[in-house]
């Protein structure tokens, strides 16, 4: 899956979230997903598990720890689609 | 009410977090078992499992790795999402522990909210805390809390409104500064569901 498929899926994922849809218009990969989209830390863990699920991965917490941006949830989204591959 | 004299003495860095309980409650995620596992740590989860109201000690655990968490933000200056690495060491003596140290904390608690007060190297018993009910949405409740923080500090310093301002670093802390005075103000705020909470100690 692209980065940018990965994206999109994301998009649609962190959209319940974001309480100023209008911000969703404008996400970037340097998107800070707490402060630009302020998405709460509680939240952030939905997301994670979410992601999970729609991607059909697990997310480690060393991994977890690096999802503060769209760009950075993606590569760990990326990584760990491979990862599940390998298995 | 605290003694400015008190609070001046203070090199408190103060974090809060105030939890809207029904918004808990209402969480289909909130005790599952994958939930948990990502945030809190085998002992954390034991003791909201045992505990009378699970719920209630769930968002406290929450409330206080988020006030420490706040606190660690101000103390290090760099961000980071690990929700475990910030555990709750001691519930009943108000500890808890972050990475590369131990600060203490303090729970108050209403009918619908639970607020985390956490402090580094003494008891945040020294910070001035209100508890707010909020309404309208998200920008119109921040609006309200900062309002009130600095209607607080206006007139417990008795200063000038408009002698105030609040502003954000970088990394989202609040700041008031006084141009009537040169104190720094410590100040955290946090709001959730229905309620916001702010906390001001001055250096």
């Amino acid at each position: 899956m692209s980065a940018e498929e990965i994206q999109s899926k994301l998009h649609t994922l962190i959209q319940p979230y974001v309480e100023d849809k209008s911000l969703l218009d404008s996400v970037k990969p340097e998107t800070d997903l707490l402060q630009d989209l302020h998405i709460n830390s509680a939240h952030l863990v939905d997301i994670i598990l979410d992601a999970e699920d729609a991607f059909g991965i697990e997310i480690d917490d060393d991994s977890a720890e690096q999802m503060l941006t769209v760009g950075a949830a993606v590569e760990v989204i990326q990584a760990a689609i491979i990862a599940q591959k390998s298995d | 009410m605290i003694k400015e004299s008190l609070l001046r003495e203070s090199q408190l860095l103060l974090g809060n977090d105030i939890v809207d309980l029904r918004g808990v409650s209402k969480r289909a995620r909130t005790l599952d078992d994958r939930y948990l596992h990502k945030i809190f740590t085998q002992p954390e989860i034991l003791r909201i499992r045992k505990a009378p109201k699970p719920v209630t000690c769930l968002a406290a655990h929450w409330a206080i790795k988020e006030a420490a968490y706040k606190v660690w933000l101000k103390e290090r200056g760099k961000r980071y999402f690990a929700p475990k690495h910030f555990e709750v060491h001691s519930f009943t003596k108000g500890w808890v522990s972050v990475p590369g140290g131990m600060y203490s904390f303090r729970l108050q608690t209403g009918s619908h909210w639970i607020h985390a007060l956490c402090g580094k190297e003494i008891t945040p018993s020294f910070a001035a805390v209100q508890i707010l009910p909020l309404a309208g949405s998200k920008a119109e409740q921040s609006d309200s809390l900062r309002t009130a923080a600095l209607t607080y500090v206006a007139t417990h310093f008795s200063v000038p409104l408009e002698s105030l301002e609040l502003s954000r670093s970088p990394l989202n802390i609040p700041k008031i500064r006084s141009k009537a005075f040169k104190t720094s103000f410590d100040l955290t705020l946090s709001h959730d569901g229905g309620f916001g909470a702010f906390a001001i100690a001055c250096r």
